[in-house]
């Protein structure tokens, strides 16, 4: 299989114009070419690894706190999931347990084998692996489902001394922890998938 | 692409540095991270809160987690976790509490769990109906020795945590319906509260805590008493019906007051202890005895009953409280063989400074005091009355000397006893029985009888005939007087008088003619003539009022008793003479004289018509011009008085000499002589033959009465009559000359300025001079007697005769 690299072209990675080889600027979006985005497999690990580490927390605190009364209760991502499960909400449950927690772990999982697959040469179907990668950038959004969630009850339920929420410092850290995914996945560059020594 | 055309070796600048060289910076992110992330839990564990237990009997109200502890509403911990006690009887929960105050946790921390509370203080924390209970927690600021395990307070402190101020402790039989919360006055105004009562098993008493707040603290010292002044009371006592009600929070949830009436009070320490007393009363009552380790109990058997005789009742010494009445028993004394005598024991105080002793320390010295009264003043325990309204009995320590000798056991137990007199007859029921008696036994019927019998006696002498005729005798007597009254002859008196004044009238004229008065003002003259000599004369009289003096000293002390003794003997015999029988036979003779004088009067009617012609007489005798003769020959004799005045000298130093021999004569015995005549006298009036003489004055009165039936007979009147007449003739007579008798009183007047004139110049204050003027004063009260006398007879020429 012949790469674009292979014929001395590159593709800026900004806008996708294929340059021939000799400038170093993409002529359309002025954006410096590489044929290979430098240090990329470090960028994914440094930042996946700072996501794992807030999702810890994430999942320990309580990611919203209500207040009722004066009554103070916080509840955790996973508590929640269970107190919507208790109460007959399997729906709800799944889609929070979906959104909150299964994706978040699934997409470090699927960075980090990614990740591997490149670095140790892992002898992966391409195709599969790209598919891989699209289904992470694009998923990755919906994890701050949860994070809008808590922003917005927090911003339009206040009821004073009668109920009112507080973002926890779980909510924190799972943006935080989305974010640094983010831009982990967004470190990934694809095109190192297809730089394999050995063809199929 | 098998055929895959010639790829030109691209120059792709890959830049994939190997080693150091090609760490990216981006890997300082997670490095933050987690340096940030280790900090946090370092943090974290260093501000670790501090496990405490606190144990509770159940945790009504409290949630692992959710349930906070407060100090002054602050939070500062949360209970983490619940589980029982090895007994399972109580709740051991566990908290949190915050690092910072780990040092202020030591054993006097105290937690109690805070509930909406309604009481009948108020209504306390309702916040707690919403957010659930709390426990709230208090402590000092003082750090002490590390405490982690606490219980906690069955009620929360009355009094808010860290309020300064000074907790008593009152000690009360009952709590008198005095609840946590309770006010503590001071006159009315409240000054703390009731924090906590408790029953203490141990003394059988209740224990109240109280809390004076800051600074009415300083009020409380060792002379501070405490009342109850729960709800309404109503005391039947010695002292009458009292009614007591004070504020109306008090009657809801009681209250106690306190004041300090006494002086010299000393400072107390923390949580002083306090007798609680259940009336304003006792507790005064009780400021006496401020030596109260010297009170002493002691213990007296009384026979008979003890009804009327109550806790508390009082113990009196000489009318003076002096202790109270503690308890009351019975007691059997089986020393009497086959007869047990049961007696009634009282267990009572004695306060030695109720006594007035106040260097009494130790209660063996007032015991000794007391052995002493009672082996020397014979002191003894007996029940009286406490009132005459109330059956109350009080116990009385009596003073009876004569009391057979008892002494008192010390070593008695459990008290010492005090020997008793028998309760006394003379309680109320019997001392009222005693006034009936006394009643009973007064001797009415005899008075009454008595009372019938003078009545009795009354009556018959009115019923008697010589009673009922008294009135009669009077009608008849009132008409003679009438009839004299009504007489033709005392009527025509008036007319013959009038008759009698004109004659005196005329002789007064005549006596005018005669210049009788000119006569009399130069006889004046010469009087004053005299007067001057007496004044020249009476240079020496000084020297004779000094004799004069001395006889009077001489006569003052005379034995003048004796006689006026004498005197007072005279007079009792007099009056036994009065008191004769013959004496009271006087009036009745008068009676009779009267009735012959009322006749009399009638013919002194017709005698009046014979005075007037004796005055007629009289005017043509010429009386008058004797009288001017007279006058002359006064003159005459003024004139004589001036040239025997000029040896006035040798007259007052005869006469000083005189006195001299006056005062030499043995007047002392003239003295005795009067004595033995009014002695004689006396003797004399006790002779028999003296108490006939009434009856011989009776006698003569009946003669009276015969002579002036005789007179009236005889005419005697009519001649009467005919001399009034004559005089007033006289009278007229007289009229004329006083006519010029107020020229004659102007002389005299001149007469006495002249003559003191002259006795001024012996100096003013001289016995002399005082004695002159008194002359002088009596001479000018002459002068305004005559004047007045002129005065009278012209406006009542008729006084003349008639003598007013």
């Amino acid at each position: 299989m012949t790469r674009a690299a292979d014929m001395g072209w590159i593709g800026c990675h900004n806008c996708g114009a294929v340059h021939a080889p000799g400038p170093s600027r993409c002529r359309t979006c002025g954006a410096a070419l590489y044929a290979r985005l430098p240090n990329s497999l470090q960028k994914v690990w440094a930042w996946l690894l700072t996501g794992v580490l807030f999702l810890i927390p994430a999942n320990l605190y309580p990611l919203l706190s209500n207040e009722i009364f004066g009554h103070e209760e916080g509840h955790t991502i996973l508590e929640g999931i269970v107190l919507f499960a208790r109460s007959g909400d399997l729906l709800v449950a799944g889609v929070i347990f979906l959104a909150s927690f299964v994706i978040p772990v699934v997409k470090v999982a699927v960075i980090a084998l990614l990740a591997c697959s490149v670095r140790y040469d892992w002898q992966m179907n391409r195709r599969r692996r790209l598919l891989l990668y699209e289904f992470v950038e694009f998923i990755g959004r919906w994890s701050m489902i949860d994070v809008f969630v808590v922003a917005l009850l927090t911003g339009l339920v206040h009821l004073g001394a009668i109920l009112s929420f507080l973002p926890g410092l779980g909510a924190v850290c799972f943006a935080l922890s989305v974010i640094c995914t983010m831009l982990s996945a967004q470190a990934m560059d694809a095109k190192l998938i297809w730089d394999d020594d050995r063809d199929e | 692409m098998s055929d895959a055309p010639q790829l030109r070796q691209p120059d792709i600048e890959t830049r994939v540095a190997r080693g150091w060289r090609g760490l990216s910076l981006v890997w300082l992110v997670p490095v933050v991270a987690v340096a940030g992330a280790l900090a946090l839990v370092w943090q974290s564990y260093s501000n670790r809160d501090i496990p405490i237990r606190i144990e509770f009997a159940d945790a009504t109200g409290i949630e692992v987690d959710k349930t906070e502890i407060r100090f002054r509403e602050v939070s500062v911990g949360r209970v983490s976790g619940m589980r029982f006690s090895e007994d399972l009887s109580r709740v051991i929960v566990e908290a949190e509490i915050h690092r910072e105050l780990e040092r202020y946790l030591d054993s006097d921390a105290r937690f109690w769990r805070v509930t909406a509370r309604v009481g009948p203080g108020g209504i306390s924390g309702l916040n707690t109906l919403l957010s659930g209970a709390y426990i709230a927690a208090d402590w000092d600021a003082v750090e002490g020795e590390a405490a982690r395990d606490f219980v906690a307070e069955a009620e929360a402190p009355a009094v808010p945590p860290g309020t300064k101020g000074l907790a008593v402790v009152l000690i009360a039989p009952d709590s008198g319906s005095v609840s946590v919360g309770a006010p503590i006055l001071h006159k009315g105004v409240q000054m703390g509260k009731i924090a906590a009562v408790r029953y203490d098993a141990l003394s059988g008493s209740v224990l109240l805590t109280g809390f004076i707040e800051a600074p009415n603290d300083k009020l409380i010292n060792s002379a501070t008493r405490f009342w109850n002044v729960s709800g309404a009371g109503l005391e039947l006592g010695e002292g009458g019906i009292q009614l007591k009600v004070d504020s109306l929070a008090s009657l809801l949830q009681g209250g106690v007051a306190f004041d300090t009436a006494m002086s010299g009070g000393e400072a107390l320490g923390k949580r002083p202890i306090f007798d609680l007393y259940a009336t304003e009363d006792s507790a005064r009552d009780s400021l006496l005895g401020d030596s109260l380790q010297a009170t002493v109990e002691v213990m007296s058997s009384f026979d008979g009953s003890v009804r009327g005789l109550k806790l508390g009742s009082e113990v009196v010494f000489r009318g003076v409280k002096v202790g109270q009445v503690r308890h009351l028993s019975a007691e059997i004394d089986e020393s009497v063989e086959g007869k047990p005598d049961i007696r009634m024991q009282v267990i009572y105080t004695i306060e030695p400074g109720r006594l007035g002793l106040h260097d009494v320390s130790t209660p063996d010295d007032t015991l000794s005091l007391l052995a002493t009264m009672v082996a020397r003043g014979g002191v003894r325990a007996q029940l009286m009355p406490a009132s005459f309204f109330s059956g109350g009995l009080v116990v009385q320590l009596q003073e009876n000397p004569d009391a057979p000798a008892a002494t008192l056991d010390r070593e008695a137990t459990p008290f010492p006893i005090m020997p008793s007199l028998p309760t006394p007859a003379d309680t109320l029921a019997v001392a009222s029985q005693n006034v009936l008696d006394r009643v009973a036994a007064l001797p009415v019927e005899e008075l009454m009888q008595r009372a019938i019998e003078t009545l009795e006696n009354v009556n018959t002498i009115l019923a008697d005939g010589d009673t009922r005729r008294i009135p009669a005798d009077l009608r008849d007597m009132l008409g003679n007087v009438n009839a004299v009254a009504g007489s033709e002859s005392l009527r025509n008196l008036p007319e013959d008088l009038r008759q009698a004044l004109a004659s005196v009238n005329a002789v007064l004229a005549h006596f005018e003619e005669e210049e009788g008065a000119q006569k009399l003002v130069a006889a004046l003259e010469e009087l004053r003539t005299a007067a001057t000599g007496i004044s020249a004369a009476s240079a020496d009289l000084p020297a004779l009022v000094r004799d004069i003096d001395a006889l009077v000293a001489k006569a003052d002390a005379l034995p003048l008793e004796q006689v006026v003794t004498s005197a007072d003997q005279v007079l009792q015999t007099a009056d036994t003479l009065l008191r004769s029988d013959d004496v009271e036979r006087v009036p009745a003779a008068l009676n009779a004289a009267l009735a012959q004088a009322e006749q009399t009067l009638v013919s002194i009617r017709e005698a009046a018509g014979s005075v007037n012609s004796t005055l007629s007489t009289f005017e043509e005798k010429k009386v008058a011009q004797t009288l001017v003769d007279a006058l002359g020959d006064m003159r005459t004799a003024a004139a004589n008085v001036e040239t025997a005045s000029a040896e006035l000298p040798q007259l007052v130093a005869d006469i000083d000499r005189l006195i001299a021999t006056a005062n030499a004569l043995p007047l002392a015995d003239v003295t005795a002589s009067a004595d033995r005549v009014l002695q004689s006298a006396d003797a004399f009036l006790r002779n028999e033959d003296m108490d006939k003489v009434p009856g011989a004055l009776a006698g003569a009165l009946e003669e009276a009465q015969r002579a002036l039936e005789e007179l009236r007979q005889g005419g005697a009147v009519e001649n009467l009559n005919r001399t009034l007449q004559t005089a007033s003739t006289a009278a007229d007579s007289v009229a004329l000359a006083v006519q010029t008798l107020p020229d004659l009183a102007a002389r005299l007047d001149a007469l006495a300025d002249s003559a003191e004139a002259t006795i001024g110049a012996y100096g003013p204050g001289s016995p002399v001079n005082r004695e002159v003027q008194a002359a002088i004063g009596d001479l000018r009260a002459t002068v305004r007697s005559l004047n007045a006398l002129v005065q009278a007879i012209r406006r009542k020429p008729n006084s003349l005769l008639v003598g007013r």
